[in-house]
């Protein structure tokens, strides 16, 4: 079992959108999806270590903003060059207006 | 038999086709040849981030060394000499490589201005890692050395910014401003602005008459006789495509090797991609050639997909740029035209400028902020280029006003 922590306000993700965390001085990346889903990922890409919360969502992907790199954020499947490596995702889910992610790897 | 493919060039075009070929798991043979002693380095941090006194910014295109296959075979500092598109080989030290397909990824080279073609001069260029070696050992004789920087363009920006709190900096651009070839006006005064701050002194309208070379010195004389002393002068002058193997061999030449939507050349079997070739941009078939980062690896995996599964496909690729320069990133999207009518959208530090066409369709688009803040607005903006939709240029200018949602009721 992991550690279920506070990572953000549910208010502070939009919709189809992510945000930047630092938790216990790791970063991750928190979204929502069109239908008000949370999801967490590690906060960088795999690629060249750019924190992906300034890139862009369109429906499951999230796309790097440095070299386009993509990959689906809710399994974490690298989605082609330039990167290989997957994304690591944690479980989340939101208890009175917060979002929660378990530190623990799936 | 396996199929036999030649890549010649071993940069981020080259490498990329390479690796995907190579994953594939295809049956198939690849020789990659190189004039350059170093292959597979990615190019962008040796002007981002070369620091003197610290190691060298070096970024392996293969950190998973996909290209240490048996099937492939790498000739580094060895450049091809010939190609024979009759008997379709490629010749290279006195020997003829057969292949099925040739992929010509030969790149650019840094221009040179007329005027230091005589000087013996520390007068560098920056281009490959060897460069950056050469700039770095000359850079650590002096312990505040004096660079003259002669370009206002990328590469001589970031470097600038890359050298400013160790060096002393004078850039000299013979246009009346920064980057006017390829950013709008009010995203140069920006630049401008950010390397005046850090001390990096800019002169425009400079126009270089005389180089005077020492061994550990140069002198540089402007045309209204202001004279200058530097450690070292590193050039940031354009680039050229390296065209030359592809015409010797008949390929015809567009301002770069011309290859089709496919990036097949005039030639059978042979494509050409990255830097070196012009392409037809996929939403106006207007023939461009882009040095660009993406655009490279996109033609690399490009090709070496129509390779594997033997099918013609279109290039469809938007171009795109960046640059980091301190603390500021930018970015561009498509393809601008002097003639395109522009708007701007300012949202407090960021800034973007959208470039129309007649039908108010969005062609290209340039932006500036801290970080990395205005990649998300330069991806919608790249899709809406895609759509080629008429958009309302209110809706553009009002920075209240979100691009995700043009673009969704855009499509």
């Amino acid at each position: 079992m992991g550690r279920w922590i506070e990572a953000c306000a549910a208010v502070d993700v939009d919709e189809e959108d992510l945000i930047a965390v630092e938790i216990e001085g790791e970063d991750y990346a928190i979204y929502q999806d069109e239908n008000g889903e949370f999801f967490a990922t590690e906060g960088h890409c795999t690629h060249e270590k750019v924190l992906l919360a300034d890139g862009l969502v369109m429906g499951d992907t999230i796309e790097c903003p440095k070299h386009n790199g993509c990959f689906n954020y809710k399994t974490g499947e690298a989605l082609g060059a330039p990167v290989c490596v997957n994304l690591k995702t944690f479980p989340c889910k939101v208890e009175n207006g917060q979002v929660l992610i378990e530190l623990v790897e799936v | 038999m396996s199929e036999r493919v030649i890549i010649i060039g071993a940069s981020l075009a080259g490498i990329s086709c390479a690796k995907r070929l190579l994953e594939s798991g295809k049956d198939l043979h690849i020789t990659l040849i190189s004039d350059e002693n170093d292959i597979a380095y990615d190019r962008p941090p040796l002007s981002k981030s070369l620091r003197p006194r610290q190691p060298l910014p070096v970024v392996s295109l293969d950190p998973s060394e996909v290209l240490k296959s048996e099937r492939l075979t790498i000739f580094a500092g060895h450049p091809a000499q010939n190609i024979d598109t009759i008997n379709q080989r490629v010749e290279l030290n006195g020997i003829g490589v057969p292949y099925d397909k040739l992929v010509i990824a030969t790149g650019a080279r840094a221009r040179h201005l007329p005027v230091f073609e005589s000087a013996v001069a520390p007068v560098l260029t920056l281009r490959t890692l060897a460069d950056a070696k050469a700039i770095k050992t000359r850079l650590e004789k002096n312990k505040s050395p004096r660079v003259g920087i002669i370009g206002g363009g990328f590469i001589g920006l970031e470097l600038a910014a890359s050298l400013s709190e160790s060096c002393s900096i004078e850039l000299f651009e013979a246009q009346h401003r920064l980057l006017s070839r390829i950013l709008p006006l009010s995203i140069s005064d920006r630049v401008a602005q950010r390397h005046q701050q850090a001390n990096v002194n800019i002169h425009t309208d400079a126009h270089i008459v005389d180089v005077q070379g020492h061994k550990d010195s140069v002198y540089l004389e402007l045309s209204d006789t202001r004279k200058y002393e530097f450690d070292l002068v590193v050039m940031g002058v354009g680039a050229i495509p390296n065209t030359e193997l592809a015409e010797d061999a008949g390929l015809v030449l567009a301002n770069g090797i011309e290859v089709n939507e496919f990036l097949e050349t005039t030639a059978e079997s042979i494509y050409a991609i990255g830097d070196c070739c012009a392409f037809p941009l996929y939403t106006t078939g207007e023939v461009i050639r882009v040095e660009s980062w993406r655009n490279a690896q996109e033609q690399g995996l490009h090709v070496a997909g129509q390779i594997i599964t033997g099918e013609k496909t279109q290039y469809t690729g938007i171009p795109w740029f960046w640059s980091d320069q301190y603390d500021l990133g930018i970015q561009m999207a498509g393809w601008p035209h002097s003639e395109s009518l522009k708007i701007e959208r300012i949202d407090g530090d960021k800034a973007l400028i959208f470039e129309l066409d007649g039908q108010h369709r969005l062609i290209a688009v340039a932006g500036i902020g801290p970080g990395n803040s205005i990649a998300k607005d330069i991806k919608i903006c790249e899709r809406l280029i895609r759509q080629r939709v008429s958009l309302s240029v209110e809706q553009l200018n009002d920075s209240d006003i979100d691009l995700k949602q043009i673009l969704k009721s855009a499509g």
